[in-house]
C-alpha cells in the first residue's frame, strides 16, 4: 500500500490483489464458523502460511507441528516431504515428535482415537459421501501426482494443502485452510496484472 | 497500443477507514451474531483439557469431546488461568490475528512467486 499526492488531495493506492484477498478473507464462511467455535484451525493455517516460501526444513517443521496438533493434516506431511526433499522430511519428523510428549497421554489418546474414528460426521464432506478409505485414497493419489511431477514449487505446496483439506474435512469449519490457495491465487493474479500493466509502458518506451 | 490495465484502487483515507471499519463490523456480525449456538464451544473443550492437566488429571478421560493429541492441551495452559469468557476473548483475538496473517502472507507469497 502506498499513497500518492494528487493536487491538494492525499489518497491511498491499494493493490487490487490485496483488496480481493481481504474481501475473500472477510466473506469466507468457514472462517466465521471456526472463530465462532474457538477452533484451533486459524492458528494452524497461520503455521502453514509461515512455512510458505521458506527453506525445506522450516516448511517441514511447520507442517509437522500442524500434524502434531491436528492429526487430520497427517496426509499432508509425506507429500510435502516428497515434494521438497529430505530436509522437509527431517523438519516434519521433528515437528510431529511434539505429539509424542508426554508418552502416557499419547497412549491414552491412541486408545481414545479408536472411538473418534467410529463416529459419524454430518454430511458436508467427501468422507461422508465416499467413506474414509475412498476419500483417503483420492487424497493420496492426487497428492502423489503433484508431489512427484511438480516438485519444489510453491504452487505444489498450496495445492497439497487444498487436496488434504478437501479429502479429510469433517465439518464446515474444516474447510478453513482453503483460504490459503485462495489468497495465494489472488496474489498470483496481482503479479500477472502488474506484468500486463507494464506492457503498454514498454510499448511506449519502444 | 493496449490501454494500461488498472492494478491499484485509489481511495481517500477517510473512505478507506470507513470501508475498513465496515468490513470489520461485517466480519464480527457474521462470526458472532449470524451463527446460532454458544460461541467458543470447541474452545471450552481445549480449556477444560488444560484445566484437567493443571489438576493432574487426564485430558481424555476427564473431558468429553477433547479429540486432539496432547500438545494442544499443553499450549492452552496459560489461558486456563483466566476465566472461560476472558480466555475465549483472548483466544478469539489470537485467532483473528492468525487468520489475518494467513491471508496477508499467502497473498504476498503468491505475488512474489513465479511457479
Amino acid at each position: 500500500m502506498g499513497d500518492s499526492t494528487l493536487p491538494g488531495v492525499r489518497v491511498y493506492r491499494l493493490p487490487l490483489w490485496l483488496c480481493g484477498a481481504v474481501l475473500a478473507g472477510v466473506m469466507f464462511v468457514p472462517a466465521h464458523m471456526a472463530i465462532h467455535n474457538g477452533q484451533v484451525t486459524p492458528i494452524l493455517c497461520a503455521l502453514l502460511a509461515f512455512g510458505m516460501h521458506r527453506a525445506p526444513f522450516t516448511r517441514g517443521l511447520c507442517v509437522g507441528l500442524v500434524c502434531a496438533i491436528k492429526p487430520t493434516f497427517a496426509p499432508l506431511l509425506p507429500f510435502v516431504a516428497l515434494a521438497f526433499g529430505p530436509y522437509a522430511l527431517l523438519g516434519g519428523a521433528i515437528g510431529t515428535s511434539a505429539a509424542l510428549f508426554p508418552p502416557s497421554w499419547l497412549m491414552e489418546y491412541l486408545l481414545y482415537a479408536g472411538d473418534i474414528t467410529s463416529r459419524e460426521f454430518p454430511r458436508q464432506t467427501l468422507i461422508y459421501y465416499l467413506g474414509t478409505p475412498a476419500a483417503l485414497t483420492f487424497t493420496t493419489l492426487l497428492s502423489l501426482y503433484f508431489a512427484l511431477f511438480h516438485r519444489g514449487k510453491e504452487s505444489t505446496y498450496v495445492t497439497l494443502i487444498a487436496i488434504t483439506t478437501i479429502g479429510t474435512a469433517l465439518w464446515w469449519h474444516s474447510y478453513l485452510p482453503l483460504i490459503i490457495p485462495i489468497a495465494y491465487a489472488l496474489g498470483r493474479w496481482g503479479a500477472w496484472a502488474d506484468r500486463e500493466a507494464e506492457e503498454p509502458s514498454r510499448e511506449m518506451a519502444m | 497500443m493496449k490501454k494500461p490495465r488498472k492494478t491499484h484502487l485509489t481511495i481517500h483515507p477517510f473512505l478507506f477507514e470507513c470501508v475498513a471499519f465496515g468490513l470489520l463490523l461485517c466480519f464480527c456480525i457474521q462470526t458472532w451474531v449470524t451463527f446460532s449456538g454458544k460461541p467458543g464451544v470447541d474452545f471450552r473443550y481445549y480449556y477444560d483439557a488444560a484445566l484437567s492437566i493443571r489438576n493432574h488429571g487426564s485430558p481424555y478421560w476427564d473431558v468429553a469431546n477433547y479429540i486432539y493429541p496432547p500438545p494442544l492441551s499443553i499450549l492452552m495452559l496459560p489461558l486456563s488461568y483466566l476465566r472461560p469468557s476472558e480466555g475465549y476473548l483472548l483466544w478469539a483475538i489470537l485467532l483473528c490475528l492468525a487468520y489475518g496473517y494467513t491471508v496477508f502472507r499467502c497473498g504476498c507469497v503468491g505475488r512474489c512467486s513465479r511457479e
